[in-house]
């Protein structure tokens, strides 16, 4: 039994883990960041990005 | 309408060409017009809303005319080119959507010229703001409960595998209660949409198609929680958490694919133009004016464009007592032409035409699947099992042996499978058809496609190019005679001189219009005018050929000498051509046994000529939009214009093809993305595939479903084993499909 008795705090540590992980996961999807999967891919390919970026950040957001 | 930006009045208000003609008003052509006054009317809205200091308001277009990603990075340049009108600019790929925060003072007209300049077709897409971001947030929380589910079931997944492996003590009861712990959120939070569905059949009387899914998740739940009570140690925590995070996303998959059907262009305001004219009053029309009300030609006669009702590639000539509707364009008059008003305002027939599509778009969004049908009756059929069953064992007195068998009954034959399978194959059909250049809004269309009788299509747009071409491209005469040419035809709106502006530029390059002396336009007849050629005036005719078939249009260009005989310099003939792919199209769908129609606005004997051109064998013409839409309910449409929409939004099937106008491709379930009409074969083909695999897929449900009911009333299957066939059930259902739909490649 001794040998098993790190599970108790094993377990508790990995869903805690999870949760941090969910949580993150909500946080990402409310603000928008799996509205548009295919654009962004191909936008990082841009050399301008810098000045949209920065037209962007003065700009709107779809934030909800 | 004056205008704030640096167009002068001799350019087009929308695109900045210069206007040819004192007569064109404002605009080059209708594209323009459209455009520009939509963006009025939206601007209007927005000027009386925002105050100055406001911030940007979202404007969304959809975006015809992308090619490659580079396209993203044009668009987005947008917020670069047009600083003063835009404050920052998105693209979405996926949905060809891009959104536009226009500054308060900026002006969308500008932005709409800049992407047309660009070479994309915008469509300025409806809908308030509010609504939008409603739906956004919809799907956002759709995707956090696939998101929680997934987690959930992964977490109880882990604690249930030592459970299997017979961990025993203290340590079994921890792996129990956490696994019923995380079950919890993953039914109430998760799987909240299941009751809603529910609850919201059964309060307007239909059968949710998720009560059975709904039914099996609650016994399931509910066997296991008394199980974990009483120490029986049967748990199905594992099996009903993974079976809510597999439905929502399978569903949450197709309703992102679906979203491009939400799509609702701004189109409608345009022919309802706003006027102060009364019933009775009488007019004379100008020259390439829009008339926005109905009226009756009392003296002279016009020529108009009245393509939008009709579909006919050329003027139509309306004499006296004759009616012009609404939306027609007057292309050249008779002097003293007057017309009387008879309806105005809602009761023109655009006006009842607009309202009629939007009904029949309205009553579409009722119509079930086949797919749903079968499932729904296969469902019924054992629920009325299951209770039967139930009220044997009560009257046979073994009711305690009879709810575990029914128990049984009911997680057995969950129609997971189904649940999943379903949305999969139209989810996977809409994105094969994506990729081969096929739009589709409705996966109705999907469903469907193949199982129509006939196919209906339209003539001038979809079967034809939809604009006049000069029939022999290779014709001799001089530059100087070319450039006298060009001089006048720059001058008339008429189509075959716009097609012959074309054709000249296209051989001989840049031509400058020089100025014409007693230039005359005769309605119906030609051109004249005197023009400096060769360092002296020379007099020139285009007149229409006298002994023209009616069928095509011929015109004779003729220079008048000092003596005054008239020389013939050259002839032309214009003609709509067929699309190069049609008569193949035509040939297959005749091959695989479809029936096909024409359905034309435009005179007989042309719609004659083009179907036996394509081989068609069905024609019917001429036609106003109302009997078009009675020809093609129940059957399948396919069009591009005005005067197709009605019966595109009526038809069982509705396709629209690329470069349809606004009002086709909106009431459309599907388009092409690709010019040319083999986009319908696509459709078909995928259609056919389709139905196929659904039809598999219920195959094995009812007979997986036949067996295991047998089974567990006879007593055969304890709720355990029912709980670890349903997921096998399931996957075999989920992979036939995925390895159906991906095999076929058609060359």
């Amino acid at each position: 039994m001794t040998g098993l008795t790190i599970i108790w705090w094993l377990v508790p540590a990995a869903l805690l883990l999870g949760l941090g992980f969910l949580f993150g996961f909500i946080w990402a999807a409310k603000a928008g960041q799996y509205d548009d999967l295919e654009t962004p891919a191909v936008r990082i390919l841009f050399d301008e990005s810098r000045i949209e970026t920065k037209e962007k950040k003065n700009g709107i957001h779809d934030k909800v | 309408m004056q205008h704030p930006t640096s167009f002068s009045l001799t350019d087009c208000l929308h695109c900045g060409r210069k206007l040819s003609r004192s007569g064109q008003k404002q605009f080059c052509c209708r594209g323009c017009e459209t455009v520009y006054s939509l963006a009025k009317h939206s601007m209007n809205k927005i000027s009386d809303s925002t105050s100055t200091e406001s911030p940007p308001t979202v404007k969304r277009f959809y975006i015809e005319g992308i090619r490659c990603q580079s396209c993203v990075w044009q668009l987005e340049r947008l917020s670069l080119e047009c600083t003063k009108e835009v404050a920052s600019a998105t693209f979405n790929l996926s949905q060809s959507v891009l959104s536009v925060g226009l500054r308060p003072q900026g002006d969308l007209a500008v932005v709409l010229k800049q992407i047309r300049d660009w070479g994309y077709i915008p469509h300025l897409i409806e809908g308030e703001e509010e609504a939008r971001s409603t739906k956004l947030k919809t799907e956002r929380t759709q995707l956090i409960e696939v998101g929680v589910a997934g987690a959930l079931s992964g977490n109880i997944m882990l604690m249930t595998i030592p459970l299997y492996m017979g961990v025993s003590g203290g340590l079994r009861t921890l792996f129990e209660w956490l696994s019923f712990g995380l079950a919890v959120p993953a039914l109430l939070y998760s799987g909240r949409s299941f009751f809603k569905k529910v609850y919201a059949g059964i309060r307007s009387r239909t059968f949710p198609i998720d009560a059975p899914i709904l039914a099996a998740i609650l016994v399931a739940f509910f066997y296991s929680s008394v199980s974990l009570l009483l120490g029986t140690h049967e748990l199905y925590f594992d099996s009903l958490s993974a079976l809510i995070f597999l439905l929502l996303a399978s569903r949450y998959y197709l309703d992102r694919l679906r979203s491009h059907s939400e799509m609702s262009l701004g189109l409608l305001e345009f022919f309802q133009a706003k006027n102060d004219v009364k019933v009775g009053q009488v007019l004379s029309p100008v020259l390439s004016e829009r008339i926005g009300y109905d009226a009756i030609v009392r003296q002279g006669g016009i020529y108009a464009d009245s393509s939008h009702l009709t579909g006919e590639s050329l003027p139509m000539w309306i004499g006296v007592g004759s009616t012009i509707y609404s939306g027609t364009e007057v292309i050249e008059t008779l002097p003293d032409t007057k017309i009387e008003a008879h309806s105005v305002g809602e009761n023109t027939r655009i006006a009842k035409l607009i309202k009629e599509v939007k009904l029949a778009q309205d009553a579409r969004t009722t119509t079930e699947l086949a797919s749903d049908q079968w499932a729904k009756n296969l469902l019924k059929f054992i629920s009325v099992l299951a209770g039967l069953a139930m009220l044997y064992f009560i009257f046979t007195g073994q009711s305690t042996e009879g709810a575990k068998r029914v128990l049984a009954l009911l997680i057995v034959t969950c129609p997971c499978a189904l649940a999943l399978a379903t949305p999969l194959v139209f989810a996977m059909s809409m994105k094969a058809l994506l990729r081969d250049g096929v739009l589709v809004k409705d996966p109705a269309a999907i469903d469907g496609a193949s199982q129509v009788s006939t196919i209906f299509f339209d003539k001038t747009g979809t079967l034809t190019e939809g604009k006049l071409a000069l029939r022999d491209k290779e014709f001799s005469i001089s530059q100087e005679e070319a450039q006298a040419l060009y001089s006048m035809v720059t001058r008339s709106r008429h189509p075959v001189s716009r097609a012959l502006e074309g054709a000249l530029i296209h051989k001989y390059g840049n031509l400058v219009p020089r100025n014409l002396e007693k230039f005359k336009e005769i309605p119906g007849l030609g051109l004249e005018a005197t023009v400096e050629c060769e360092n002296s005036l020379a007099s020139f005719s285009l007149v229409r050929s006298s002994s023209q078939a009616s069928d095509e249009s011929e015109v004779q260009f003729y220079r008048t000498t000092v003596t005054g005989d008239r020389a013939l310099i050259a002839t032309f003939q214009f003609l709509d051509q067929v699309r190069r792919d049609s008569k193949a199209v035509i040939q297959a769908l005749y091959d695989h046994g479809y029936q096909v129609g024409l359905l034309s606005g435009d005179r007989l004997s042309v719609a004659r000529k083009i179907a036996q051109e394509v081989g068609i064998l069905n024609v019917h013409a001429p036609l106003t939009p109302e009997e078009k839409a009675e020809y093609a309910s129940s059957q399948m449409m396919v069009g591009d214009g005005w005067n197709d929409a009605l019966a595109l939004s009526k038809a069982k099937i509705s396709f629209a093809v690329q470069g349809g106008m606004d009002a086709a491709v909106q009431s459309a379930q599907a388009i092409a993305l690709r010019p040319g009409i083999s986009s319908v074969l696509t459709l078909i083909r995928q259609s056919s595939l389709a139905r196929k695999t659904l039809k598999q897929n219920f195959f094995f449900s009812t007979v997986y479903n036949l067996v295991g009911a047998t089974l567990s009333l006879l007593g055969f299957m304890n709720p355990l084993v029912a709980a670890i066939l349903m997921p096998i059930s399931a996957s075999t259902v989920f992979l036939a499909t995925v390895i159906r739909l991906k095999k076929r490649r058609d060359p």
